[in-house]
């Protein structure tokens, strides 16, 4: 009886995970075919990416003097 | 305040352990490669300043979020969705309209026009391509493993990895690498396709790895002291065989990351360098190399980072610009001008450009205190004599009526391995192993690199786009022309001297002095021009793809001398004009119609996949 209802558990146990890893297999392959991965870096993450390139504060190198050798200008 | 290794004590001591498995296997003669003392490093992050950034991400984050317009957003992806969902249904009318036959054909070899995947306005294609079953999975399998490797290298060091993707524009084009895989394997299948991948991964693994010691040096990031001590930066340009003698030092390719090697990956990375360093009066027509080096210091894309830097000539006179630039730049960073002979087929100057090296040892002994090892570079040019030894079973293989191993995955992989790796990574031998089992198989197989695609046999002569990496790939697909060899991969192939000191040193400047392009473009015409010819005669090839880029002044000179021998002989030449890194001046596209017309006007040809003549991929990646 013990056996059997340990049987039956691991068998559980066994069906849910390959339940799952096919599940993930199946998410996963969605991701690559459909290149969801390529769309959400282009659609999403490109353009806030950009805006925050293109609003960041940086030296400009148009003020710098053109000898200027210091500390500052090196960081 | 530091956050790093030493503030997350478990992974200090997964650090440790890995360092003593390390020096147990470099005991047995299995040395691991990058050195785990390179990771071990600590950070020295100033993290107030790392705040400050963060605060201002915040507060970008928080003003695009009150100026998006979410409602346009969010229609566009409903439109693209529905754009997506209209093909599916399409595609899958098409196969209900196909034969039994017709449909197995597909589910089991792949589709047959690629040519569909692109959408105008664009960065990404619409979906994957459908290679056949059996290679969809595996194609699958090495998308995850790539994407597996790409995160847990970055793990490494996330923090300093993390800061430097918000601080450099250029890192973000990397998160694009993979998309940039699937272009250069687009239409391979079989032998060819477990080829590109196995070399690409290599290829990527180096990239993600110096990605984070770029990050882990850089003074704006990690700023690590310790590794920065022994981190020795050279030009992109020069080759890093010279780095074999010092074992304990890390030698990286300075710009390759943040300007080379990512142009390749995203057509438009360059173009905020070039502006900014002609808006300083730079001529539009220097050549896009150095201009982007030069661009890429005035708007501060480069790391500040390293004990000294090894400029270069290499692979012409355009390098030595860059290098003035960067002293300029970098002013507290020492510099080594390696200046070979131009005209190294004088074996008299070959002794001039061994007393350079011997100054270049010497200078990186004194700046970083470590040792030249005859014992380790004579044993890494023992590992870069056997993988040449492979590459000319390659050129064996496809100087035959069945070439294997052609596309852009091999020609990036043979310039990454001749010029950057270099015998270094001891995990590369069982790659071109591995790729020379699978070539000889596919060749007694008697398979074709794109499955009954080919038609021509071409060879790509001259310096190719860096926006179209991809171009032999398009020029396969499209028309069946197989690119058999590029010019830049025809370099030094004698196997180098590995006992007597002397003649070794030789042979290393022999080798630097025929790097990547210099081969062809210095020390006289005949280099270019008669050997092509004679490559053209050895490789059988039936159109020469010839590259014009206005700025490469060494090739515009033969461009006359190199028409009259065409004609000469009767030969099929195409030039193909482009601006190396600046895709506004040339497009791509103008490069497929240079194709699409010689093959329609004087070829009479028909394409192999109409679908790809026109299409859109001006914003593509």
């Amino acid at each position: 009886m013990k056996k059997a209802k340990k049987k039956s558990t691991v068998g559980r146990i066994v069906k849910k995970t390959l339940g799952i890893g096919a599940l993930a297999y199946a998410g996963l392959f969605c991701v690559f075919y459909f290149d969801l991965d390529g769309k959400l870096l282009y659609y999403v993450v490109e353009p806030f990416m950009k805006n925050h390139f293109d609003n960041m504060e940086r030296r400009d190198p148009h003020t710098v003097p053109y000898e200027q050798i210091d500390t500052e200008y090196m960081q | 305040m530091v956050l790093s290794t030493e503030l997350l004590g478990l992974k200090n001591a997964f650090a440790e352990r890995q360092e003593k498995k390390a020096k147990k296997a470099a005991a047995a003669g299995k040395p691991k490669y990058p050195n785990p003392a390179f990771w071990r490093c600590k950070d020295n992050m100033d993290f107030k300043a790392q705040g400050k950034n963060l605060m201002e991400v915040g507060k970008i984050i928080v003003e695009m979020t009150k100026e998006a317009d979410i409602k346009a957003f969010c229609a566009k992806q409903v439109e693209r969705c529905r754009d997506d969902l209209a093909r599916c249904a399409l595609e899958i009318k098409q196969a209900t309209e196909m034969s039994p036959a017709e449909l197995k054909e597909v589910f089991l070899y792949g589709e047959k026009t690629l040519g569909k995947l692109y959408r105008k306005g664009d960065m990404v294609p619409v979906r994957r391509e459908w290679r056949g079953a059996a290679d969809t999975a595996y194609d699958f399998y090495r998308w995850g493993k790539m994407w597996l490797m790409l995160l847990t290298t970055f793990s490494r060091d996330l923090i300093p990895a993390l800061n430097s993707t918000f601080y450099y524009r250029w890192m973000i084009s990397y998160f694009c690498c993979v998309g940039f895989m699937d272009k250069n394997t687009m239409g391979q299948k079989g032998s060819a396709l477990k080829m590109s991948h196995l070399m690409t991964y290599d290829i990527f693994r180096y990239v993600a790895e110096n990605l984070v010691f770029l990050a882990k040096c850089d003074k704006k990031n990690g700023n690590s002291v310790a590794l920065n001590k022994k981190v020795v930066l050279f030009d992109e340009m020069t080759m890093g065989q010279i780095m074999a003698g010092f074992p304990d030092l890390l030698g990286i390719p300075y710009q390759l990351m943040p300007v080379f090697l990512v142009s390749e990956i995203d057509q438009l990375t360059c173009v905020p360098y070039i502006d900014a360093v002609e808006s300083f009066g730079l001529p539009a027509d220097t050549c896009p190399v150095p201009s982007s080096e030069c661009g890429a210091l005035v708007i501060d894309a480069l790391p500040h980072m390293g004990s000294c830097f090894i400029s270069s000539s290499m692979p012409c006179d355009g390098s030595t610009m860059a290098s003035s630039y960067m002293s300029r730049r970098f002013p507290d960073l020492p510099v080594y001008h390696l200046t070979f002979p131009v005209r190294y087929e004088y074996e008299e100057t070959t002794q001039d450009a061994v007393q350079d090296i011997k100054g270049c040892i010497k200078f990186v002994e004194e700046v970083t205190g470590a040792k030249w090892s005859w014992d380790a570079y004579f044993k890494q040019m023992k590992r870069f004599n056997e993988e040449t030894a492979y590459e000319l079973q390659k050129w064996e293989v496809n100087k035959t009526d069945y070439p294997q191993i052609i596309g852009p995955s091999y020609e990036l992989f043979r310039k990454w391995n001749y010029e950057m790796d270099g015998g270094a990574d001891p995990r590369v031998i069982p790659t071109f192993k591995k790729v020379n089992d699978l070539m000889m198989r596919a060749y007694e197989r008697r398979e074709e690199a794109w499955r009954n695609k080919m038609r021509y046999r071409g060879i790509v002569w001259s310096c190719p786009a860096h926006y179209y990496a991809n171009f032999s790939n398009w020029l396969a697909n499209c028309w069946g022309i197989d690119i058999l060899v590029e010019m830049e991969s025809l370099n030094f192939t004698k196997v180098l001297e590995t006992e007597d000191k002397e003649e070794a040193l030789m042979d290393l400047a022999r080798l630097y002095e025929r790097m990547v392009m210099r081969r062809h473009t210095n020390g006289g015409y005949h280099n270019v021009v008669d050997e092509m010819w004679r490559q053209v005669e050895d490789w059988r090839a039936e159109i020469i793809i010839m590259y014009q880029n206005v700025a490469c002044k060494n090739m515009a000179t033969l461009q006359g001398i190199l028409d009259d021998t065409c004609r000469d002989r009767n030969h099929h030449m195409i030039w193909i004009e482009h601006d190396l890194m600046d895709p506004r001046t040339v497009s791509r596209k103008t490069m497929r119609d240079k194709v699409n017309e010689y093959m329609r006007t004087v070829m009479h040809a028909e394409p192999v996949d109409p679908t790809l003549c026109d299409f859109d991929d001006e914003l593509g990646m």
